[in-house]
């Protein structure tokens, strides 16, 4: 028996060479067991007889497998039925040829011995007008209608037969949906199931099937029965050249590679030599690529690598270049990556293609490049949005910060306020942190927290902050609501251990550009922040309130500086708000800020240790898994006014460039204001000039006491001093300027290392305002600066026990330096 | 012993039941089911829900197919067959797909079944397939009654219940699972799927219903939830509406088609669902009407209940069958068939 079913199957394999159409895909039937069944589609079997060849392919149909599962031949053994050509005939009178065809092709793979009619529809109809509809019904599909005439019909005569052949039909086109319908629902179970009873349903003729089928068995790791199929319908099933690359297009998607190249095997060559599937084999190869661009550990064959390379530079197809480009951002190389995403977005500017080169430029330490590319496929998808806020984060965390034209900074905070992004809002705090806008810093950081209540970062950020605005209360209230969770946070303020670096603290750092532009410090300096004079009134408005006792803050008296729109009380409530509240927030004109960033109040080192902050910028996927941010640079706590904030003065009322020599005094005076609280200090200077110009004396004072404080701003001592003398002041504001002016003298000759000078400034403002004991230690740094370790020694400890830890620091400082030179050695 | 008694009784019931269920055979009047029929079923086969987007389900299916069989429509039964073989019976496992949606494409796109809807498939498989001598339909309706027993059941040491789908409703699948839902048992269905299908434990899960039908009263209401918790104490599911529902409001009369009627387990859940003024209800748990139904089919629910405990007549008005939507519509053909055939006194 074995042995005959080899021949069989040998005389087979030369039956299929010859066999054209009509065949059936006998394997199928092999299919384990037969279903639970949920087949009830052999109707009426009790009454009707099946035909005796329906379920038992006949030897010479197609069998591709051994076929050892297969029930017995009945159809040999058994008399030939007649054959029910009434479908036939009926398709035949309707003109219905595609019909006509599948029914000559299902009866010859049902009756091998069958032989068509020559002209079907020579044969003599016999009219029978009810099933003449019920075949008009199964014409149009509707099987269930068919299946109530029928009922219907033997309610009615009861003594009427229905044509098995009929009932064939119905039962092979109830096959055909379930199968399909399972398919669309990847029920695979359900196809092969149906499948392997309905097998007359498996021939050339209804292809759909016969890949429906294949993609069953793939799907359900059959693979070697899924490739059986695709190989019966290129063998099977005649040489259309379209419906051959089409079977091999379905297998593409479902063979595993080895399967299919086995089909591939199967290619016929034009006279000219060129394969039906070459398509197909440039298909495999970006397949291939793709995988390898979704996964980088899928080995991809370096002949896969180089067709695609030749098809994207070739053909040019933004697709092809698409597929390298992943290949080779998963396998981090972004330079090729970059250069893929770069073509494949010249041939057509996409939103994958544009997301692909933000990735690489990001990979590439190029992340403002990313955004500017990304920013118009922003809000394409979930990816390119995760992307873009990607990008942004990095660019935010560049050293030194990056200077962002204002236009820029808008659509960026615009953004990161639309999605909520929490990492991007902690690198924009961490941007104006590094611009020295600590309100607008704790701001963002306030944000990201709401955004994501549980970042520590962020929470770190905003802690620090606080610590920077000399916001005790709010550092206090951070350490309790992280407690055991952050050490950091928990050491916010605190001393550091020494951890003997004397050289590096015994001289105060230089600040400017170069200090800002510095390696990462392990120390944060600080100025001990204790009461101020009120040089931070800046606009004539709050003249009034100067003096007060309310307006006593904890500042240093030096460079006045101005925080944007960005100085509001710290308000919980904003979270969440409006975009407009996020554009408001954003650190202001940061070409302006540089400015007053260089120009800052320096004073001495003081060693209070704020813990070093490592976020990483979120990068690629904003996951964290970016960059360190190289968290420190020099911080300066400086004076800053909570209260009185430039919110007065409308910042988009100068937002443009204007000659104020083309205002009016009065106009150049406000925009002079306006200019200040922007942070444009510089033009507030040009604009105060013009407003010089007034015979009004009151705006002439205002003016001058403005441009003063804008020279200052801008670090411009001598000149500030030159505009304070412009006007005559009001006795409060003359001593407000001149106290300002003179802390900010000492610190700028401090920074300089000129510590006689420094010492002057101080005695000459010490004679108009007691020295707090910020300056003390500042005064003391002086004195250690020029090694008068006794007298240094003296006003350290004098501030120490006012509590400065700066001031305690210094004396340890002293007694190093001491040590250095040799006990006793106490030179001037 | 008392339990064994109470085994031996029950026992006794799934078995008269069988000849009861079969016996029902054109207890529909062609005239009503032709109303239903023209309203309900359209050409294809489907039973539309008329009241929800004008959906299929596998529920309407087999409400479909027991209806034509009540009414002895065998040809309306084929075109209802065929239709729920071809685009509904199309699981995996050999559950039915639950929804079928005349606009999408393709109609299906929730794999998941519904677990009455198959028991009422299969059970109308059964019934007619034994009436009228057809082995396809008998072979369907063992396919799925097994697969029911394979892949729709709940088991947890002696107990059986009925999980309302494959996915989704086990202990597993959600924190307060598994969920059930008591007007998932049709009572009247499990003789015959007994007989399609003897080595699933369809006794035990006759047993679980009846003592959930009986035992669980919630909330002030003291009436079962629609969908049912059964993690630790008995509980309204989360996500769910707690109410006894228009789910819930088949469960009388599941349990009276299935010769249960006795008072004690009957007038509990009558009266909770009868508002002051004797109108039926959805009722919240905390006992605060939701909605009062007015629609015929469900005040046949308490005509029957009065009817079947007390002999009361049925009002004329639900005598006569008038569709209105597609459910309450049901729900009245299959009370009114079973009261003439069961107690035609009150008609």
């Amino acid at each position: 028996m074995l042995m005959n079913q080899r021949i069989a199957v040998l005389l087979l394999g030369t039956a299929v060479l010859l066999y054209s159409s009509g065949g059936r895909f006998a394997s199928i039937a092999q299919v384990s067991t037969p279903p639970a069944s949920t087949s009830g589609s052999q109707s009426n079997s009790s009454t009707v007889p099946q035909p005796p060849a329906a379920a038992s392919p006949a030897p010479s149909s197609v069998a591709p497998l051994p076929a050892q599962d297969q029930p017995p031949t009945q159809a040999q053994a058994q008399p030939q039925p007649e054959v029910d050509e009434s479908a036939l005939r009926y398709f035949a009178q309707q003109g219905d040829t595609k019909r006509l065809e599948a029914e000559i092709a299902r009866l010859r793979a049902l009756y091998p011995n069958w032989t068509p009619p020559a002209d079907p529809l020579a044969v003599p109809v016999q009219r029978d007008a009810k099933l003449d509809a019920m075949w008009k019904l199964y014409s149009e599909n509707k099987i269930a209608e068919v299946r109530k005439a029928i009922s219907d019909r033997q309610a009615e005569e009861p003594g009427w037969e229905v044509p098995a052949d009929l009932l064939d039909r119905l039962a092979v086109a109830e096959a055909r949906e379930r199968i399909i319908n399972a398919s669309d629902l990847k029920q695979y179970d359900t196809v092969i199931r149906q499948a392997s009873t309905t097998p007359s349903l498996l021939t050339c003729g209804d292809l759909d099937v016969l890949w429906r089928v294949a993609e069953a068995f793939g799907k359900t790791d059959r693979a070697s029965r899924a490739l059986d199929a695709y190989r019966y319908v290129l063998q099977s099933c005649g040489d259309e050249g379209p419906q051959r690359l089409a079977t091999v297009q379905k297998a593409l998607a479902v063979l595993p590679r080895d399967e299919f190249n086995q089909l591939l095997a199967l290619e016929k060559k034009s006279p000219q030599g060129v394969g039906e599937f070459d398509s197909i084999r440039d298909d495999l190869a970006r397949q291939s690529v793709g995988k390898g661009g979704e996964d980088p550990k899928a080995e991809v064959a370096q002949a896969d690598l180089d067709r695609v390379q030749e098809l994207a530079q070739d053909k040019k197809q933004p697709s092809d270049a698409l597929l390298l480009g992943w290949y080779n951002i998963v396998r981090d190389k972004p330079q090729d990556a970059e250069r893929w995403f770069t073509q494949a977005r010249q041939a057509e500017d996409s939103a994958q293609a544009s997301q692909g080169l933000a990735l690489a430029q990001i990979a590439l330490g190029k992340s403002p490049d990313a955004e500017d590319v990304l920013y118009k496929w922003r809000d394409e998808n979930e990816d390119t949005q995760k992307t873009y806020m990607a990008a942004v984060a990095n660019m935010l965390a560049i050293v030194p910060p990056l200077e962002l034209a204002p236009d820029r900074l808008a659509r960026i905070a615009a953004e990161v306020g639309k999605v909520r992004d929490a990492a991007a809002a902690q690198q924009f705090g961490w941007y104006a942190d590094a611009l020295n806008q600590f309100p607008t810093a704790q701001q963002w950081f306030e944000t990201a927290l709401g955004w994501k209540p549980g970042d520590e970062p962020s929470a770190y950020g905003l802690t620090l902050m606080f610590w920077k605005l000399n916001n005790k209360q709010g550092v206090t209230q951070m350490q309790r609501l992280w407690a055991g969770r952050s050490d950091r946070i928990a050491t916010v303020g605190q001393p550091q251990p020494q951890q003997g670096q004397p050289a590096q603290s015994a001289i105060p750092r230089q600040f400017g550009p170069q200090g800002a532009t510095q390696q990462p410090q392990p120390q944060q300096q600080r100025v001990q922040p204790q009461y101020a004079p009120q040089p931070q009134q800046y606009t004539p408005q709050q003249q009034q309130s100067t003096g007060s006792a309310d307006q006593r803050t904890d500042a240093i008296p030096s460079v006045p500086q101005r925080y944007a729109q960005a100085a509001p009380e710290p308000d919980p409530s904003r979270y969440g708000t409006t975009l407009a509240a996020y554009s408001e927030i954003q650190p202001a004109t940061p070409a302006y800020n540089r400015v007053q960033q260089f120009a800052q109040v320096q004073t001495a080192p003081e060693q209070e240790t704020v813990p070093q902050r490592a976020e990483r910028a979120p990068r690629i996927t904003a996951d964290e898994s970016a960059p360190a941010r190289p968290a420190t640079r020099e911080e300066v706590v400086v004076a800053q006014n909570n209260t009185s904030t430039g919110s007065r003065v409308s910042a988009r009322g100068c937002s443009n460039t204007v000659d104020p020599n083309l205002l009016s005094p009065r106009a150049a005076l406000q925009r002079g204001w306006c200019l200040l609280n922007l942070k444009r200090p510089l033009e507030a200077g040009e604009a105060f000039e013009r407003g010089l110009m007034t015979r009004n004396a009151k705006d002439k004072e205002d003016a001058a006491y403005g441009q003063s404080l804008a020279y200052m701003q801008a670090g411009l001592i001598n000149k500030a001093a030159l505009s304070a003398s412009k006007s005559r002041q009001s006795q409060q504001r003359s001593t407000e300027l001149q106290i300002a002016l003179l802390a900010a003298r000492a610190n700028d000759a401090f920074q300089a290392k000129r510590y006689n000078e420094t010492l002057i400034a101080l005695d000459e403002r010490s004679r108009l305002m007691p020295e707090d004991v910020g300056l003390m230690a500042l005064r003391g740094y002086a004195l250690l600066g020029l090694n008068r370790f006794n007298d240094a020694e003296q006003i350290f400890g004098a501030a120490a026990a006012s509590g400065s830890e700066n001031a305690r620091r210094g004396l340890l400082l002293v007694r190093e330096r001491r040590a250095e030179r040799g006990a006793g050695q106490l030179p001037r | 012993m008392k339990a064994f008694l109470r085994i031996l009784a029950l026992g006794a019931a799934l078995i008269s039941g069988i000849g009861a269920a079969y016996a029902q055979n054109n207890a529909i009047s062609s005239a009503d089911w032709n109303a239903y029929k023209a309203k309900f079923l359209d050409g294809s086969g489907r039973i539309v829900d008329d009241a929800n987007g004008n959906i299929s389900h596998s529920e309407g299916q087999g409400y479909g197919l027991l209806l034509a069989y009540l009414a002895g429509a065998r040809a309306d039964f084929d075109l209802i067959w065929s239709f729920t073989k071809t685009e509904l019976l199309l699981r995996d496992d050999g559950l039915a797909v639950w929804k079928w949606e005349p606009n999408a494409n393709p109609h299906v796109t929730d794999p998941n079944n519904a677990t009455d809807g198959d028991m009422l498939i299969a059970y109308a498989l059964g019934l007619a397939g034994e009436s009228w001598r057809r082995q396809d339909l008998l072979d369907a309706g063992k396919g799925i009654a097994d697969a029911i027993g394979r892949a729709a059941l709940l088991r947890d040491g002696k107990e059986v219940l009925i999980l309302p789908a494959a996915n989704g409703f086990g202990a597993k699948d959600r924190t307060d699972g598994p969920v059930i839902n008591i007007s998932y048992w049709v009572f009247e269905a499990f003789p015959v799927l007994s007989n399609l299908a003897p080595n699933v434990d369809w006794q035990a899960l006759r047993s679980a219903g009846l003592g959930l039908a009986r035992d669980i009263k919630l909330g002030n209401a003291q009436m079962p939830p629609d969908w049912l918790s059964l993690n630790g104490e008995p509980k309204p599911a989360d996500g769910f509406p707690a109410e006894f529902g228009y789910n819930a409001i088949r469960i009388p009369l599941y349990l009276m088609r299935a010769g249960i009627d006795d008072r004690k387990t009957l007038e509990p859940l009558l009266k909770g669902m009868t508002d002051g003024q004797g109108n039926p209800r959805t009722v919240l748990l905390t006992n605060v009407t939701k909605d009062v139904l007015s629609d015929p089919g469900y005040r046949m629910i308490l005509a029957m209940g009065a009817c079947v405990l007390d002999r009361t007549p049925i009002p004329n008005e639900l005598k006569t069958f008038q569709p209105t939507n597609y459910y309450p519509s049901t729900l009245q053909l299959l009370a009114l068939s079973f009261v003439a055939r069961r107690h035609g006194e009150c008609l």
